[in-house]
Parts: structure tokens; C-alpha cells; sequence
């Protein structure tokens, strides 16, 4: 009785087990095939999220870059207009200076006239001015051309550094369009959104390397002003020093003729 | 006689606390109108101007050393003008703050 009913559960077994394992084999694979197409699902869904959002902010990236632009030429036309004033300023101021000193001058040279008694101090004090209007009109000469070559070079100076910055912008803009297009581009056959990510982060990092070394590159102009600068100052200091040493060689001669004045 | 000693008293205490409290009522204004004060000295401070005026020289005395003073000290004050702009010629030509915008223009994280 026990062994039929041993033989019995067995066979029940089998008969049930047979198609149960049939199933489970199926539905592995089954499952297995849900959680592939999900993935996939998943993937092409981040896919079409990276490559709209890259879409997205390819146009805004565009119109931020034609913003820069503009603001460049702007603030490149402020700056220009700046110098023009400050240059014009300048020059009035010194004209005003150079008159204000000229009515000085006079004014000295009449009370040095004043005291000349004898006709020798008459003399010296003639030639005296006619000496120092010389020698001033060596010193703003000298100045006046130091000026205008510095002028030149500041607006030459101006032209080139626009030139660079405009080209900067524009290879800049140009490179970094050219990624996010490629990374359009790569979406659009379907290529794995991290390899498109990675690719474009990658050339941006590439874009920003090279930017700043031709950022560099333009700001070199910056060295070049101070040597401007700098040979303007000295041409001027010379034509400065030049005319104390004539007043200084004048006083002496001065000094002689007046020499019994007790006003010397 | 008490009463019109407490009457005394009592309108004694209350012009003292009337006095008191007119006093700090009058700290109270002052402290209120120290603060536009204080505001005025915060104003930014405005931009030097270069030394563009002539120097100021004495009278003319006619003697020679202070006639020749006087020149000198005129072509100082012209040599000082005709490089006062050096400063605005460089701002001029620097474009650092467009090229450093430049380059913070895109941040990647962006994306």
C-alpha cells in the first residue's frame, strides 16, 4: 500500500514537474527579455533626453555667443571713445598749461627788464630770453612729437588688439558650435548619449585650453603699452632735463651780469 | 499739610520723569540723525583727478633765481600733463575682462 502510494506520488511528481520546468525556462527568459527591452527603453529614453536637451542649449549656446559678441564690439567702442575724449581733454589741458606758463614766463621776463640798469644787464637779460624761448620751443617740440608718435601707437595698439579679440571670439564661437553640432549630429544616428557627452566635454575642455592661450597671446599688447608708455616718458623727461640744463647754464650767465645786484 | 506734601511730592516726581524722558527723547533724535550722517561719509569715493592745473608760482620778484625757478617749475608742471594719460592709453587696449568673459562664457555643466 505504502510503496503504490510512493510510486504513486512519484509519478505525480514527474507529471507535474515536467511541463513546471518546461515554464520556468520560458519565463527566465521571458523576464530576461522584458528587463533587456526596458533597458534599452530606458537608454534610448536618457538618449533622446541628452540629445534634446544638447539641441536646446546648442540655440541658446549660439545666441550667447552672438551676445558676447556684440557687447565685445560695444565695450571696444566704449573703449575707443574713452581714449578719444581723455586724448582730446589732454591736449586741451596742455595747450591751457603751456599758455598759463607762456603768461607766467612774460610776466617774469618784464620784471627782470625791470631791474636790467646798466646796458650790459639789458643785454643779458635779451638774450636770456631769447634763450629761453628757444629752449622751450625745443622742449614742446620734442614733447608735442613724442605725443602724436605715442598717439599713433596707442591707436594702432587699438586696431590690433580688435582685430585679435574679434578673432578670438569668432574661432572660439566657431570651435564650440562645431561640438555641440557634432554632438547633434552623433545623437541623431543613435550613438551612446555618454559617448556623445564625453566627446563634447572633452573638445570643450580642448576649445577652453586653447582660448586661453590665445587669450594670452592678445593680452601681450599689454606689454607693448608699457613699453609705449615708457618711451613716451623718457623722450619727454629728456627734452625735460635738457631744458634745466640750459635754464641752469642761463642762471649762471644770469648771475654773472646781476652779480653786484643785491636782488641776484 | 500731608496732602499738599504728597502733591508736592507727587508732581515733583512726575516733571522729574517728564524731564527724563524729554531727555531721552532728545538722545533718541540725535541718535536718528547721526545715521544720514554716517551715510553721507559712506558716498564712494570719487575718481582722482590728474594734475592738470599749473603750478602756482610766487609773484615775479625780477631775480634771476626765481625768474628761472618760476620757468622751470612751469615746464614741470607741462611735462606732468603731457603724460597724465598713460593710465587711460592702457585701459584702452586691455581686453582682459572680455577674454576672462570669454572663457566663463559656457559652463559644461550645462549640459
Amino acid at each position: 500500500m505504502s510503496l503504490f502510494f510512493v510510486a504513486g506520488l512519484f509519478s505525480a511528481t514527474n507529471v507535474l514537474a515536467v511541463p513546471g520546468n518546461g515554464n520556468a525556462g520560458e519565463n527566465r527568459e521571458a523576464k530576461k527579455a522584458d528587463m533587456q527591452q526596458k533597458k534599452d527603453e530606458r537608454v534610448a529614453e536618457k538618449n533622446d533626453n541628452v540629445c534634446e536637451k544638447i539641441s536646446e542649449r546648442a540655440d541658446v549656446f549660439g545666441q550667447k555667443m552672438t551676445e558676447q559678441e556684440n557687447n565685445f564690439q560695444t565695450r571696444n567702442q566704449e573703449k575707443l571713445t574713452n581714449w578719444t575724449i581723455r586724448k582730446t581733454e589732454n591736449e586741451a589741458k596742455l595747450k591751457t598749461n603751456q599758455a598759463n606758463s607762456d603768461a607766467n614766463r612774460d610776466a617774469q621776463f618784464k620784471a627782470l627788464e625791470a631791474r636790467a640798469q646798466t646796458e650790459e644787464q639789458k643785454k643779458s637779460v635779451t638774450d636770456f630770453e631769447v634763450k629761453v624761448r628757444a629752449a622751450i620751443e625745443t622742449r614742446r617740440l620734442a614733447t608735442d612729437s613724442a605725443i602724436k608718435t605715442f598717439q599713433a601707437s596707442v591707436q594702432t595698439a587699438i586696431a590690433t588688439r580688435k582685430g585679435q579679440v574679434d578673432q578670438l571670439v569668432s574661432s572660439t564661437k566657431t570651435a564650440r558650435l562645431a561640438l555641440l553640432e557634432t554632438a547633434k549630429a552623433d545623437c541623431a544616428v543613435g550613438k551612446d548619449a555618454k559617448t556623445v557627452m564625453a566627446t563634447f566635454r572633452s573638445g570643450m575642455q580642448a576649445n577652453r585650453t586653447k582660448t586661453q592661450t590665445d587669450k594670452q597671446s592678445v593680452e601681450k599688447i599689454n606689454a607693448t603699452m608699457d613699453a609705449l608708455i615708457a618711451t613716451r616718458k623718457t623722450a619727454i623727461e629728456k627734452a625735460s632735463t635738457d631744458f634745466k640744463a640750459t635754464m641752469e647754464q642761463a642762471r649762471i650767465e644770469l648771475k654773472k651780469v646781476f652779480s653786484t645786484d643785491s636782488l641776484q | 499739610m500731608q496732602i499738599n506734601m504728597k502733591k508736592i511730592i507727587t508732581s515733583t516726581v512726575f516733571l522729574l520723569a517728564v524731564f527724563l524722558l524729554a531727555g531721552c527723547g532728545a538722545k533718541d533724535t540725535a541718535k536718528t540723525t547721526t545715521v544720514p550722517m554716517q551715510k553721507q561719509d559712506n558716498k564712494p569715493a570719487e575718481k582722482p583727478i590728474a594734475n592738470t592745473q599749473a603750478i602756482e608760482t610766487p609773484a615775479p620778484s625780477g631775480k634771476v633765481d626765481d625768474t628761472i625757478d618760476a620757468i622751470i617749475n612751469s615746464a614741470d608742471s607741462e611735462k606732468a600733463q603731457a603724460i597724465s594719460d598713460a593710465d587711460d592709453a592702457k585701459s584702452a587696449v586691455d581686453s582682459s575682462e572680455e577674454s576672462n568673459n570669454l572663457n566663463n562664457s559656457y559652463d559644461q555643466n550645462n549640459l
